[in-house]
């Protein structure tokens, strides 16, 4: 009987921030993105359990507070829980209370339900003690103590779950017995129909509350604890005073690590490059005979005579050169320190004290995370506006991204072209970049009018970040950006050869001239970096030639930033916005840069 | 004691959740996700300058509650 293999759904279900995510790797192995904060998976992830003989679909539900229909991550998970046979609620152990709210809800579907109770080793620490067999027995579902961070009770969890299903599915067979899974829940409160929840009214949600807190007194005791650090500390960092000091050391010493690690990767990187691998390159030119055409295209032109691994624009030169040497080292720095802050749990925190700020421009503190992201790559900049409970929040947001917030990938290559240039032009292209996301922000809010969303977050605990899930992390980021961005660089260098063959470029310049040349003062030839630009702005940035003037590089390196989001952003753009409202998106993109580019000229 | 809203409790200051003022039954259901359910005893830990949020201990649970919303959430003070 067991030999017999049940192809079934397995569903992971459970509030924001409770472990889900490092609960479905554990029993999956598949590597998911997890961080302390609530929000991290915007949409589900899926994989397959393996356990002996058997193999199941398991399925990583968004998190979510209530079943109630009320933003996309409840509205995607109930149609999960439809579609699934065994439902397995994670909770927090640590905050068991506000957890058995969604449990109710999910013993009212009618399907068998299976209790992981996970962080308990954080609940021990904290001196909560819970009974799992009394809870078990009130809820009238298996309860298994998890610590999914170190694996604690996932083999466990796991037995529970085929057992379960077995049983189940020779209770099914048998039509006559009753699955009598929740024989605490009402019988009014099932819906044996459709498995649909009956909208609660007022009373029913009393004496839910009161029902869970029965629950509590019997099964729970909360011992006094010592203060540990991290507490004191999580204390101090929600200090009005304090913690606004916090935050400022937070973000300079981030900056200054993203910096460093990054420029001394670069330096140790350019070194290899030029003493191992240019002299290659300069045997391969010569094997190619210099000028031919398979020559042009592998290694590029020469610049002032010499081969330039940035610049040469030859597949084997710059289309190596820009991922590996220069964009790869901030990817990785980049993601690195913000893997840490995530990590943490600092993340809230930040946006505690950003709230104030935000409000200025009609959102409110939560939306400066999918911000800080935007800042790695805008991709998953704007997947992480679904943390955001209404659309024109995420419209602005999503706006304010690809136009205002250089991806890292473009900021490595502005620091390395325009930081030649001295720190005071470094320091313009931010500096207007920040004063166009205010003003954007200011106008969006204006348009908008009355309507002020408000902060509503859990601050999770601080906690030390596993490490080996932190390099994991940032593994799968930063092989994802190699993944995503080396064929499309290698792709726009071939279209810039070919436009550069067929003399199209010549056609196209001179029609853009006008813009160009006369509103942004550029020489009119820029037309192909900021068309590049629309492929991959990192690859545009090598582009412009080191003949401009600081004045034309500034200017060029603000129009790449806030022009055409690149190709990968466009598509998420339509596809999280709808195309009505990425246009909208991109039509305040084409009036903004327009804007600052003349700004810039007659300013700078 | 006065029932008055959350925002004007002070720091470091004891209270019970009364009702919400809230015309939306979405803010309402989100505010119980969090655990603000009526009869909820609460401590205002801290409260940001500048418009920002109000900070609350919630059994063990920090929550973070923006200006304009912790208005709308009356509470009763209650001493130690």
């Amino acid at each position: 009987m067991i030999s017999e293999k049940i192809s079934s759904d397995i569903l992971l279900v459970g509030q924001p921030n409770v472990g889900k995510s490092v609960l479905f790797s554990r029993i999956t192995g598949i590597k998911t993105i997890a961080s302390n904060y609530s929000g991290t998976t915007v949409s589900y992830s899926s994989g397959t359990m393996y356990f002996g003989d058997f193999s199941r679909k398991i399925i990583d539900a968004p998190g979510t507070y209530s079943l109630e229909p009320l933003d996309d991550a409840a509205r995607v998970t109930i149609d999960l829980i439809d579609e699934a046979k065994i439902i397995v609620n994670v909770v927090d152990a640590t905050h068991l209370e506000r957890n058995l709210s969604l449990t109710m809800e999910l013993l009212a579907q009618g399907k068998p339900v299976v209790m992981a109770l996970n962080m308990s080793d954080e609940a021990r620490h904290k001196g909560i003690e819970i009974d799992t067999e009394k809870l078990s027995q009130r809820l009238g579902i298996p309860v298994i103590p998890t610590a999914a961070r170190t694996g604690d009770g996932v083999r466990e969890l796991i037995i529970t779950i085929l057992g379960l299903q077995v049983k189940n599915s020779q209770i099914k067979d048998d039509e006559t017995t009753h699955p009598g899974h929740h024989p605490h829940i009402p019988h009014h409160e099932r819906n044996h129909d459709d498995g649909l929840i009956k909208k609660h009214t007022h009373i029913e949600e009393k004496t839910v509350w009161e029902k869970i807190g029965n629950i509590i007194t019997d099964v729970q005791i909360l011992k006094n604890h010592k203060h540990t650090a991290l507490e004191i500390f999580e204390d101090m960092s929600v200090h009005p005073v304090l913690g606004l000091i916090i935050a400022l050391v937070v973000m300079v010493i981030s900056f200054s690590l993203i910096r460093l690690i990054g420029e001394s990767l670069i330096s140790i990187l350019e070194k290899l490059f030029n003493g191992f691998y240019l002299p290659v390159i300069y045997k391969l030119s010569y094997f190619l005979q210099q000028g031919s055409l398979l020559d042009r295209i592998l290694v590029g032109g020469l610049v002032e005579g010499k081969i330039d691994l940035l610049q040469s624009y030859g597949l084997l030169t710059s289309g190596v050169f820009i991922p590996f040497g220069v964009v790869l080292p901030y990817v990785f720095s980049f993601y690195f320190v913000v893997s840490i802050i995530e990590d943490t749990g600092y993340l809230p925190r930040l946006a505690i004290f950003l709230d104030g700020i935000m409000h200025r421009i009609g959102l409110h503190g939560y939306a400066i995370i999918p911000m800080i992201l935007g800042f790695g790559c805008n991709v998953p900049g704007i997947l992480a506006t679904r943390i955001l409970e209404t659309k024109h929040q995420r419209f602005v947001v999503a706006t304010l991204i690809s136009i205002s917030v250089p991806c890292v990938a473009l900021q490595a290559m502005i620091i390395g072209s325009v930081g030649k240039r001295g720190l005071l032009p470094l320091l313009t292209v931010y500096g207007i970049l920040v004063v166009s996301w205010f003003i954007i922000g200011f106008i969006l809010k204006f348009i908008a009018g009355e309507y002020q969303p408000e902060l509503l977050i859990e601050i999770p605990p601080y906690r030390i970040p596993d490490w080996k899930a932190l390099f994991s992390k940032m593994w799968i980021r930063s092989f994802g950006f190699i993944k995503e961005a080396l064929p499309i660089i290698m792709i726009s260098i071939l279209c810039v050869d070919i436009l550069y063959q067929t003399e199209v470029f010549n056609y196209i310049a001179d029609i853009t001239a006008p813009v160009v040349h006369k509103l942004w003062g550029m020489p009119k030839e820029s037309i192909i970096p900021l068309l590049i630009g629309i492929l991959r702005k990192d690859a545009a940035v090598a582009m412009f030639p080191a003949t401009l003037t600081t004045k034309q590089l500034v200017t060029g390196c603000v129009i790449l930033s806030m022009f055409f989001p690149c190709v990968a952003t466009l598509v998420i753009l339509v596809k999280e916005l709808g195309i009505k409202y990425a246009l909208k998106s991109i039509l305040i993109m084409l009036v903004a840069v327009t804007v600052a580019g003349v700004l810039v000229n007659l300013l700078y | 004691m006065p029932e008055r809203p959350l925002s004007e409790l002070k720091k470091g200051e004891k209270a019970e959740i009364i009702g919400f003022d809230c015309r939306s039954l979405c803010i309402c259901k989100r505010l119980c996700g969090l655990g603000l359910s009526q009869g909820k005893i609460i401590r205002k830990i801290s409260e940001i300058k500048m418009g920002g949020p109000v900070i609350l201990q919630v059994d063990r649970a920090q929550i973070a509650i923006g200006n304009g919303m912790a208005k709308k959430i009356i509470v009763r003070k209650i001493s130690d």
